[in-house]
């Protein structure tokens, strides 16, 4: 049974991906408010990259960016 | 000779003499310490993500130049000094985003000029059988779709919480 409900995880659960690493971002820009605006959700956290899947590397630049734009009051530090 | 980008965030409420006197100063630091400005862009007005000195709404603008590290120094400095000058971010971009940037800026540019060029052209052609050609309306509309962009999404907020 065990392995029954293993197998239906594996076969429902969508594998995560690095979208950065798909379009093979170099850098994030902090004022692509598009992009960065994805990784913010409603309390305008960071999204933790055990959610969105990204990699080491390409969430280490998001979050800069998204701290860089905090700095410049392009997304808040808080909402609620 | 490294790249850097500066943003800054002016009053809203600045009137429109000054706040091109306030980046024409802040443009000359740039020049006076040899550097070359590459992008000098009125981003336009937009929501503040909070408000700072009491204000929901700041004007950005964005510099893109090629200085030695003593400029963007002493930009931040004068920034500091500076009561227009609500927030400020400089940022040295690496090579790759450097080079990018860049080119986006000579593409804008293009697209300025031809644009100018073809509002000229429509103008002469035009002439007589239309009186005041629409101007001054692009500024409006963009300020206008901005504004209600941000109530939209505060809308969205308000239903997500209730």
């Amino acid at each position: 049974m065990a392995r029954g409900f293993g197998r239906r995880r594996f076969l429902f659960r969508r594998r995560k991906y690095c979208k950065f690493c798909e379009s093979k971002a170099v850098w994030i820009d902090h004022k692509d408010l598009k992009t960065i605006q994805n990784y913010i959700p409603e309390r305008a956290k960071i999204l933790p990259r055990r959610i969105s899947g990204n990699c080491a590397k390409h969430q280490r630049m998001l979050m800069q960016a998204i701290k860089r734009a905090r700095m410049i009051a392009l997304v808040p530090f808080t909402s609620d | 000779m490294p790249t850097y980008e500066t943003l800054f965030i002016t009053p809203p409420n600045l009137p429109e003499d000054e706040e091109r006197a306030t980046v024409d100063a802040m443009a000359q630091v740039v020049a006076d310490g040899g550097g070359t400005m590459i992008a000098n862009d009125r981003m336009g007005r937009r929501r503040l993500g909070y408000p700072i000195r009491k204000f929901e709404d700041g004007v950005y603008v964005r510099f893109l130049y090629d200085a030695e590290s003593e400029v963007p120094k002493e930009l931040e400095r004068r920034i500091r000094l500076s009561d227009r000058v609500l927030r400020s971010l400089t940022v040295r971009l690496d090579r790759e985003w450097a080079e990018a940037a860049k080119q986006e800026a000579v593409d804008e540019a293009r697209r300025r000029v031809e644009e100018a060029e073809r509002k000229a052209a429509e103008a002469e052609a035009g002439e007589g059988a239309e009186a005041a050609p629409p101007e001054a309306v692009p500024g409006e509309a963009t300020a206008e779709a901005t504004a209600s962009a941000g109530d939209d999404r505060r809308d969205r907020d308000d239903e997500e919480r209730s």
